[in-house]
Parts: C-alpha cells; structure tokens; sequence
C-alpha cells in the first residue's frame, strides 16, 4: 500500500494543524502552571506568562497546609469512583433492554426516558423528593439523582445496536442465555463506549458543583471542585455582595487559586491515558475472532 | 404457532423486564416526581404555602412574561446565539476526530487527545479571562501588532459581529477535545476490513474518508444531532455571562442570564420556572422533529 | 404518538400526588430534626442549629467551619449547644432558598444579603422577634434601647422586629489616592473640583509622569465611586427630596456620563474597563505604577492591603512612588461625601419553625457580650493575643494566628456591635504602632479619617437617597420591569461613554429617561414615594448616618490621637 503525493500532503496540513490547535489548548494550562509557581507580587502585577517569574512553591504550601484540599481531594475520588459503578450499573440496565428490538414498550419507554431531558423539575422539587428519601448530606444525594444521563444512556443503547446480530445469534445457538449473552459476549465487545461512559461519568461527577453545595450540608463531605470553585468565585464576590461583607477575608490570592486549579484538573489528566487505549482500533474484530 | 412465539417472546422478555425494572424506578422517582414541581409556574409560589398550596395564577406568570418585548428580544438572541453555537459546534469534534484518527504515529495520537480535552476542565471564569488577554483593546498581543500596523486597536469585544465570533469559537475551542471523544469511540467499531477492501479498490485516503469512516460513525453523529436539538434553546449561564459586556447587550442578553437577573432580588421561582417551562416545550418539539426526519433515514431513536 | 402523551401527562399526574406526600413527609421530619438534641458535650443545655459562612479558607488541621476549635468554645462557653451549618459563600442564596423550600433551615441564620432575606421575610419564614427580646434579652435588649436607631431598623413593614443587627464602623468605603509624586513631578497640585481632576488626570495620561518615554500612563481607573462622586448614579438610590416628594436625580446621570466620556474619549481611562469586571485589571495597572489616581475599596482589610501590602508592590515596581488621599472633589452637581459603609447593618434572622426561641435569644446576648466578641475576633488571651501598647490586643505569634484565627473573620459573631466592642474593636485599634508598616497605615487612616471629618462638617452631601441596604425590596409585580429597566439603562450609560460623538450626554439621558417611562418608571417612582413618605421619619436616612459618624468621633480620635 503506497500512499499517493495527495495523501501525504493531507497528512502532513493535518499533523500541522493538530499541533497549532494543541498549542492553543496546552498554553493555558502551562499559563496556569507558571502562575501557581511565581511569586506573589509577579502574579500580582501580571508578570508571568509561560514560565514562572521569582520560582516559589508558597502558593502549594499554602493551599497544602491552609486549606481542606488533601481530604476534599479524597472525597472527590470517592464520590466519582462510586458515582461511576452506579451509573454504569444503572445505565446498562437502561440501555440494553432498549438496543432489544423485541422489548416490550421499547418506543414507549425511549421517549418516556427522552422526556426527562427536556423537563426537569427543576431544583426545588428534586430537592424534596431526594430529602424525603433521607438522602441528603450523603454521597447518595449526588449519585441518585444523576444516576443514569439520558444522554450517555442513548449513546451506550445506539452502540449495543451497532453490535452486529450474527454474534449475538451464533452465542444463543452456543446457548448463551440472555444474562451470559450480556456479560461474555456483548460488554466485553463494548469497551470503547464503556470507556467512553465512565470517562463522561467520571468527569461528570468529578466537575459537579452546584450539587454537591446544596445537597451536601457537612463540609468535611466537600469535593476538591466546591473548594477550588469557590476560591475562583470568591473573586466576584468583590464586585456583588462584598461590600456589605463585614468580615471580608482576603480574597484567594490568584496563586493559590492556579495551584488549585491543577491540583483539580490533574487527576483527570492522568486517568484519562488509561481510557485511550479502549479506543484503539480493531477491538470489535479481534473479539470476533476469538 | 403464534401463541408459541408470543410465549417464547415473552419469555424473551422477562429478563429484559427484570434487568430494566431499577432503571425505571429511578427514571420514575429521580426524574418523573420532581417534574410535578413545575406546577410552580402556574402558581405564585412562596415557601410558606409550598409547591401545592401556593396561589394558583393560571397562566398569568407567562402573560407577564410575554407581554414584555424584552423577553421577545432574549428569546431571539438565545435561539440565533444557540444556533450557532450549533452550527459551528457539531461538525468541528467529527472533523477533529477523523484527523485525529488519520494520525499514524500512536504517540502523536494521544498527545493530540490528551491535550485537546484539557479546555473542557476550565471553568468559564477562567476561558473569560482569558479571551480578555487575547483581545482587550489596551493589553492585547494581536491588538498590539494591530496598532503597530494599521495604527488603531481593533475592539472585537465591543463589536457585535466580532464578539459573537470569539462568543462562539470560545464555545467550541473549549469542547471539541471532549466531544470528539464519542466519535472516536464510535470510529473503533468500524471493521479494519472494510479500510482493506477499500485501499484494494485503489481508494485514496480522502475517499475511504468519505466512503468508509463517515457512514461508520452516521448513526454516533445523528443521535448526537438529534440530542443536540433539545439544547437549541439553551445558551450556558457561564459561558455567556463572563464573556459579555455592555457594549454587546443588545445580542448578550440570553434566557439564562434573564433568569439569574430577575433572581437577584430574592426568590423569582414562579416567573423562572414559566420561563424554563417554555425552553422545555420548544426543545421537546425540536427533538420530535428532528427525529420524524431521521426517521426517513431509518436513524431514529424511537 | 398521542396515547404516549396521555400516558405521560397521566405519570405526571400521579407524580404531584407523589410528590405532595413526599413533601409533607418533609416538613415532619425536619420538626424531629430540630428538637432532637445533637450533642453530647453539653449535658442539659438546649439544642439549636445555627448557620456560618463557609469560604473554603479553614486548614484542614483546624478541623471544618461546623467543627473546630472556636465552635467547641462555643459551645462550652456558651449557653447552647450550637449545631453548625454551613453555608457556602458564594452560593448562599442558593443553598438558604433549598433549606427553606425544605423546610430544614436552621433556627438562626446569619446572612448580609437583604435581597436574600426580604423575600424570605415575604414568605413568612421569619419569627417577629420582639416576644423574644422582650422576654428573655438583657445584652441585647439593652443594645436595642441605647440605640434606638438599630430597631427602628429592624422593624419591618407590619411593625414588628424580624432581624437581629449590628452598629459597624462609619467609615468611608472607597476612597481615591494620587500619586503624589507625579503631582510633584508635573508642578501639580491635588484636584479639588472636577474640572481639575480632568485637567490633573489628562496631564497624567499625556506628559509621561512616570518618564520612560511612552505615553502608557492612565490618568485614573474606573473604579468604585466615581459615580458617587456626582451625586451617585444607582437607579434605585438616585433621589432626592424636594419638599418630601421625590425627585429623580438625571442631572448625576447626565454630568457623569459628560466626565467619563471625556475621560474615555482622551485614552484617561483603560479602554477595556467595561470587560474589567472585578478590578484585577485596574489593580494591575495601578501596582505597576500605570495609574494616577486610583478608585479604591478603603474599608476593612481593604485598608492594610492597599496601605501596607499593595504601597510596597508599587514602590517596588515604581520607585518613588508616594501616594496621598484625595478628597472627593466637588463636581458640577455639588460636594458629595465618600459612600459610607453601612453603619447599621442587619445580618440576622430567625427560623419561624425555631423550636425553641428562649436558647436562639440567649445565644444571641450570648454572642453580644464584649468578651465573645473579643474572643471570636482575636483568640484566646495568653494564647493568640496579648494586651498591646494601646491596651488592645495584639497578636502573638502572626503565623499561628493565621492559621488558628484566619477563617474566622467575624463570621461566628456576625452580630457583634462596634460599640459594644468599645475602642478595640475599632478598626484604627488594629495597628500596631511598634511596626513601621502599621504606624503608617494607622497614619493614614488619621489622614483619611480628618478629611471625612471635615467633608461632613462643610456639608459634604450623602450620594443617593440613603444607604442602599435600607431601601426597600421592589415588589414582585414591578421586579421584572425593574431589573430590565436596570440593566438597559446601565448598558445604555456605557454605551454613551464609549461611543465618541454619537451620542451625546443629554440625549443619553433622554434615551435613560425614555426607558424608565417604557418599563413602568412612573410606578416605581410611586413605590419609592410612598415608602419614602411613610418610613422617612424611621428609616435610616443620610442625616442618621452623619449623626452616627459625629458619635463616634470621640472614640476614633481617642485612638488615632
């Protein structure tokens, strides 16, 4: 297979325009990086750029010892690994039976789901329904609502589809019942978009905010997201309600506030490699095969 | 015979039943309970009377609400806003995907990957910080070299035309990376073979493109144009709310900022929760719609 | 299609009855909540819950803001045992309006916002207080009576008292500084009108005051204050009265805009103030010596930041460089006085479902008495405080307090009255005059102090109607109206800055006076004017203010002398 002049040229405007667009997302977080790295009066006066201006670790040290970021840095991982293995479990109940032509009501049922993603009760009424259940102040209160997006269910429920029905045939023939057919043969080919899921859960909950504030009372139960969200919104703070703010503390020194937000981000950075290798090509017919 | 079948169907069905049971729970208390609570719009909701003794006002919330030509205009800019957005955000993740997947070399690849999805993690705070470097007028790198060669800085934040552009190319630098991620998980389902079969017949890299990839991930990109329909009325607060100014009132004012406004002063329930009420109906008719027409090509969801 | 529907509005349906009985499940289970006794520390002490800000600055060795040190102490030395709730600070209206929906909000809750409170209030949600004072209070009772003006405060529409409140500091909340030594340098002297602090801040902007040969200087930034400066430009506050009737003041509106469009017109001002929303960028420049004269928060830690922190960035980055305080000048619609901080301010309100009102009123005495104010403000004598030069406390060790002290702000006692604090709880009483850096502040704020003084004394007037927190919220039927004829106006003020020629002050003002007619202004005016008329005799009003500013001149002087 030689690969004509047209296509090496596509290749090589190709390879040139994904570098300038990775540029263009790595030099903020570079940006963000030098800055949780430059001393106090550089990040003040708005020194620093790509690389650290006066180099000091203060602002670690600071968010490190002087704030709850450790723990709520453990919670955070709790609450997306758990939240995570509840919505995959609910999310495959969901969308499997649907990807059944045979399932009774499947139409029905679809749009009954679809309907959800339009109307929302709204945070109130939810609020009630989740307290009256005793779930408030708990994990529970974040995972339950959120349990399975409908979204990420018609994507796995699309997927399942997709599979093709002589695999499912020739494993019923094996004697496969619906359940095994499930487990050995139709998750194992689904590793993408089960990849795909518990990345699109995993970084749903693990960005959930507003959530967690309102349904979470003990503080101790925080995420890393609350802590550093609320160190960034602390800012507008100046401009709205602060001024009748007595005890105005010092707003979060953007320092800290940069420490923070990679602090934040890279958890994700790191796990999100591990998932890739799902992607690669040829998963379906390698299991085909097999 | 047919009585068999019907039994053997159901007998199909009843592990299906049993395994869709918890999901429907959920869908029922998490989601359908709570949707009781829009009543609140046809009410004058006050905490003392609560969500089902409050004061029934019928459809007076709407009439406030409608009567007013501000709500006309930022029901406008919302649509022409989200529209866009649309427009210009759904095909960049398809197109960013299949070049991310033309790469050869695996470790470019996820270089490429990773870095891409990094935008999703920053809060809008921070993007509008930092589309306020790019192009203030005073600070800016690309004003400054402006100013050096025509002689005057260029106010593309205070311009409507230019404002929208950056509103939009913010938009869609920050979420390609991770909406890319469904359509490379999807590229994974197409069989090597047909690339083979294709490359065989002499294909160039454009026509498998073409030919192969694409009708490969067709149904991926219409669930997600389908879905997409339901967000037409919808323009995130964030977003909107730290890229705007003063000068772009005129096109910036959007639902979601109407709601945070009217909220201000104290608890507005009633009128925001008409308001979202309207969103829901619009975004509904636009799902129904867009998927009678994938109907035609077999592509629907149900 | 359509039996899907129906089957859907029939789920519906059976979901608000669901629902219903889901809520009034709720409402009981948050009765046995309240009364149910949660600590164990106490032995016979009642139970109440209690909210705090939580603002994510506690270390995490200190524990959580429900749970640390000083709540212990709190609940040891007080006469409840307090459960805390915390309420994240950002999101607080937020996380208030669920836990009232809910019927779960605690007993007593602490917050600054009015828009917050006012509908809570609306909905009846809160507890009259009077039964309360009256019956158990003698700590704040006795506050209520020697200040008459706090419960004339408190005192809602019907008469009765629903907020616990607290007389701060009168001081100016933002003030200007000038560099002096630009002045100086350019043969200057401080502006006393507008008219000169136009001509002060061009030459700023186009003599290269800070000599490296660019013209990168700004006159000044566009910060708070410069509105009030002609009288005040706050839509809602712009009144003033002519023979108890209400009159519009457009006239600030239209001088305002005329200064600021000069200004902007001239390259005075950073063209990019509109997306400077927070002043980070303002700040920036004026810490890198880009900014003649500088609008500035001045209350507070405001103060020791610019004064000590921020002086010595400059100073750093533009050596020289000395600043002064610059009275407000007078402008074409006279002599206005800086805003003032709110003197009498209302951050407290009780849980009608409060169960047990008698332990709420004692730990509210509890959290008046001067030593609890101390405490929670400084720590513990002998541990975090010693008595300093001026018999006030002054911290130990800097670096311990930061961290035991730091996230305590006054959000524990966020009813504590200045007065009750007596002077140390003055904000001069912080300096210490044995540190150079404090000496100077404290200095400083002398300086700032003996202009205010003065200004009032010559008759500087108040710019707007009153302090805004004691306005009242703008009814439900005229709110959307309000807020859209806010925010177009606002916009259309901006608009008239920046735009050059095309449009001019006084057809802005039209324009600005067009909108108001078009989203009901006339019945808005009316609101205000019947408040007005009603409440003018009780309410706080500029001339309150002043006569708070002249009591406690005594105390202030005695400290600064």
């Amino acid at each position: 297979m030689r690969e004509s002049n047209g296509d090496k040229i596509t290749r090589i405007v190709i390879s040139v325009l994904l570098l300038l667009i990775s540029i263009s997302c790595l030099a903020p977080v570079i940006n963000i990086l030098s800055i949780s790295f430059s001393g106090k009066q550089a990040v003040e006066t708005g020194k620093v750029l790509l690389w650290p201006v006066d180099f000091s670790t203060q602002s670690y040290h600071t968010l490190f010892e002087g704030t709850r970021v450790l723990a709520s840095l453990w919670n955070g991982v709790v609450m997306t690994v758990g939240g995570v293995i509840i919505s995959m479990v609910f999310t495959i109940c969901a969308a499997y039976p649907l990807s059944k032509g045979y399932f009774y009501g499947r139409r029905t049922f679809t749009l009954m789901l679809l309907f959800t993603m339009v109307f929302t009760g709204g945070l109130i009424p939810t609020y009630l329904v989740v307290k009256s259940l005793g779930l408030i102040d708990s994990y529970w209160s974040i995972w339950m609502p959120g349990a399975v997006s409908t979204y990420n269910m018609l994507i796995m429920r699309s997927y399942f589809e997709g599979i093709e029905p002589e695999i499912e045939e020739a494993a019923r023939i094996d004697g496969c019942k619906e359940m095994s057919l499930l487990f050995r043969i139709i998750l194992p080919l689904s590793m993408p978009v089960i990849a795909t899921l518990i990345l699109f859960y995993g970084v749903g909950y693990w960005n959930n905010f507003m959530n967690v504030l309102i349904y979470i009372n003990s503080t101790e139960k925080y995420t890393i997201t609350v802590l550093i969200q609320q160190m960034i919104s602390s800012q507008s703070l100046l401009t709205e309600t602060l001024a009748n703010d007595t005890s105005a503390l010092d707003i979060v020194p953007e320092g800290i506030q940069s420490a923070g937000i990679i602090v934040l981000i890279l958890p994700m950075v790191l796990i999100y490699p591990f998932l890739q290798k799902y992607f690669v090509k040829g998963v379906m017919l390698g299991s085909v095969k097999g | 015979m047919k009585s068999a079948s019907k039994k053997a169907l159901f007998k199909k069905n009843v592990p299906l039943m049993v395994m869709f049971a918890p999901a429907l729970a959920y869908y029922l208390i998490f989601r359908y309970l709570p949707i009781g609570g829009l009543v609140i719009a046809f009410e004058n909701y006050n905490f003392f009377d609560g969500v089902f003794h409050s004061p029934w006002v019928g459809f007076k919330n709407f009439e406030m609400l409608f009567s007013n030509d501000k709500t006309i205009t930022i029901i406008w800019n919302t649509l022409w806003l989200s529209v866009l957005n649309l427009v210009v955000g759904f095909p960049v993740p398809i197109i960013l995907a299949l070049m991310i997947n033309s790469v050869r070399r695996s470790w470019y690849k996820k270089f490429v990957q990773t870095v891409v999805y990094l935008p999703h993690f920053f809060s809008w705070v921070i993007v509008g910080g930092m589309v306020i470097t790019m192009f203030s007028m005073e600070s800016s790198f690309l004003n400054h070299w402006i100013t050096d060669k025509f002689g005057e800085p260029y106010p593309f934040l205070y311009k409507t035309g230019s404002w929208v552009t950056i509103f939009v190319g913010s938009g869609v630098w920050k979420e390609m990376g991770f909406s890319t991620i469904i359509y490379l998980a999807a590229l994974t389902s197409i069989s090597p073979a047909l690339y083979e079969a294709a490359a065989l017949d002499g294909a160039t890299k454009w026509k498998q493109t073409w030919h192969v990839t694409l009708p490969g991930i067709r149904g991926t990109i219409i669930l997600v144009l389908i879905l997409s329909m339901g967000r037409v009325l919808e323009v995130g607060f964030d977003q909107i709310y730290n890229l705007r100014n003063a000068m772009v009132s005129d096109i910036s004012e959007v639902i979601s900022t109407y709601i945070y406004t009217l909220g201000i002063q104290g608890g507005q329930f009633s009128i925001t929760t008409a308001l979202g009420l309207f969103e829901s109906v619009v975004a509904f008719i636009l799902i129904l719609t867009a998927n009678l027409i994938a109907k035609k090509f077999n592509n629907n969801l149900f | 299609m359509l039996k899907m529907t129906r089957r859907n509005a029939l789920i519906a349906g059976a979901s608000l009855t669901l629902l219903g009985v889901l809520a009034a499940c709720g409402n009981n289970d948050n009765a046995g909540n309240n009364a149910q006794s949660g600590d164990s520390s106490g032995g016979k002490k009642p139970t109440i819950s209690a909210t705090v800000y939580d603002r994510g600055t506690i270390a995490a060795s200190e524990g959580t803001m429900e749970k640390n040190r000083w709540t212990k102490w709190i609940n040891e030395n007080g006469p409840d045992n307090v459960k805390f709730t915390a309420i994240p600070r950002t999101e607080s209206k937020q996380k208030l309006n669920t836990l009232f929906a809910s019927g779960s909000a605690p007993d007593l809750i602490f917050e600054f916002d009015p828009n917050i409170k006012n509908p809570l209030y609306d909905q009846k949600q809160l507890m009259p207080l009077d039964d309360m004072i009256n019956q158990y209070s003698t700590t704040y009772k006795k506050l209520l009576e020697d200040n008459p003006i706090l419960k004339q405060v408190s005192t809602k529409s019907d008469g009765k008292i629903y907020e616990f409140g607290k007389l701060n500091e009168a001081i100016p909340q933002f003030i200007i500084v000038i560099r002096q030594d630009w002045l100086d340098k350019l043969h200057l002297t401080m502006p006393k009108t507008t008219e000169e602090m136009y001509q002060v801040a061009k030459a700023f902007t186009e003599q290269d005051p800070d000599g490296n040969g660019k013209k990168d200087t700004y006159g000044l930034n566009m910060g708070p204050g410069l509105g009030d400066i002609f009288g005040g430009i706050n839509l809602s506050n712009s009144y003033t009265d002519e023979n108890g009737k209400l009159v519009r003041t457009w006239d600030n509106f239209e001088e305002y805009i005329d200064f600021a469009k000069r200004l902007y017109d001239g390259g005075m001002i950073d063209k990019d103030y509109i997306t400077d929303n927070n002043g980070a960028k303002a700040n920036q420049d004026f810490l890198n010596g880009k900014t003649g004269m500088f609008l500035v928060q001045s209350n507070y830690s405001f103060w020791n930041k610019l004064w000590i922190s921020d002086y010595k960035t400059l100073q750093t980055n533009s050596p020289g460089a000395k600043l002064e305080i610059m009275p407000y000048p007078k402008s074409p619609r006279g002599q206005f006085i800086n805003w003032i901080n709110n003197p009498v301010q209302l951050t407290a309100v009780v849980n009608r479902n409060a169960k047990n009102p008698e332990a709420v009123m004692k730990y509210v005495d509890f959290l008046s008495e001067p030593t609890t104010g101390r405490t929670l403000t400084n720590g513990i004598e002998g541990v975090h405080w010693e008595a300093g030069p001026t018999s006030c406390p002054n911290p130990i060790d800097q670096e311990k307090n930061k961290t035991e002290l730091g996230y305590l702000g006054q959000d524990y006692n966020m009813i504590f009255s200045v007065v009750s604090g007596g002077k140390c709880s003055f904000t001069a009483s912080s300096f210490n005059p044995d540190k150079p850096d404090e000496k100077f502040a404290k200095d400083k704020f002398k300086e700032n102090m003996d202009i205010f003084y003065n200004m009032i004394d010559q008759g500087a007037k108040f710019p707007g109607l009153t302090h805004l927190e004691h306005l009242p919220s703008v009814p439900q039927d005229l709110l959307v109206d309000f807020q859209n004829a806010n925010t177009e106006i606002n916009n259309l003020i901006t608009k008239a800055i920046v735009s050059g020629s095309k449009i001019t002050p006084d057809s802005a003002v039209a324009d600005a006076q067009k909108l108001w007619a078009k989203f009901n202004g006339a019945k808005l005016d009316a609101f205000y004017q019947e408040w007005y008329t009603a409440n003018k005799d009780t309410a706080l009003m500029p001339d309150d203010i002043f006569q708070i500013v002249k009591d406690q001149k005594a105390t202030q002087d005695e400290i600064l002398k």
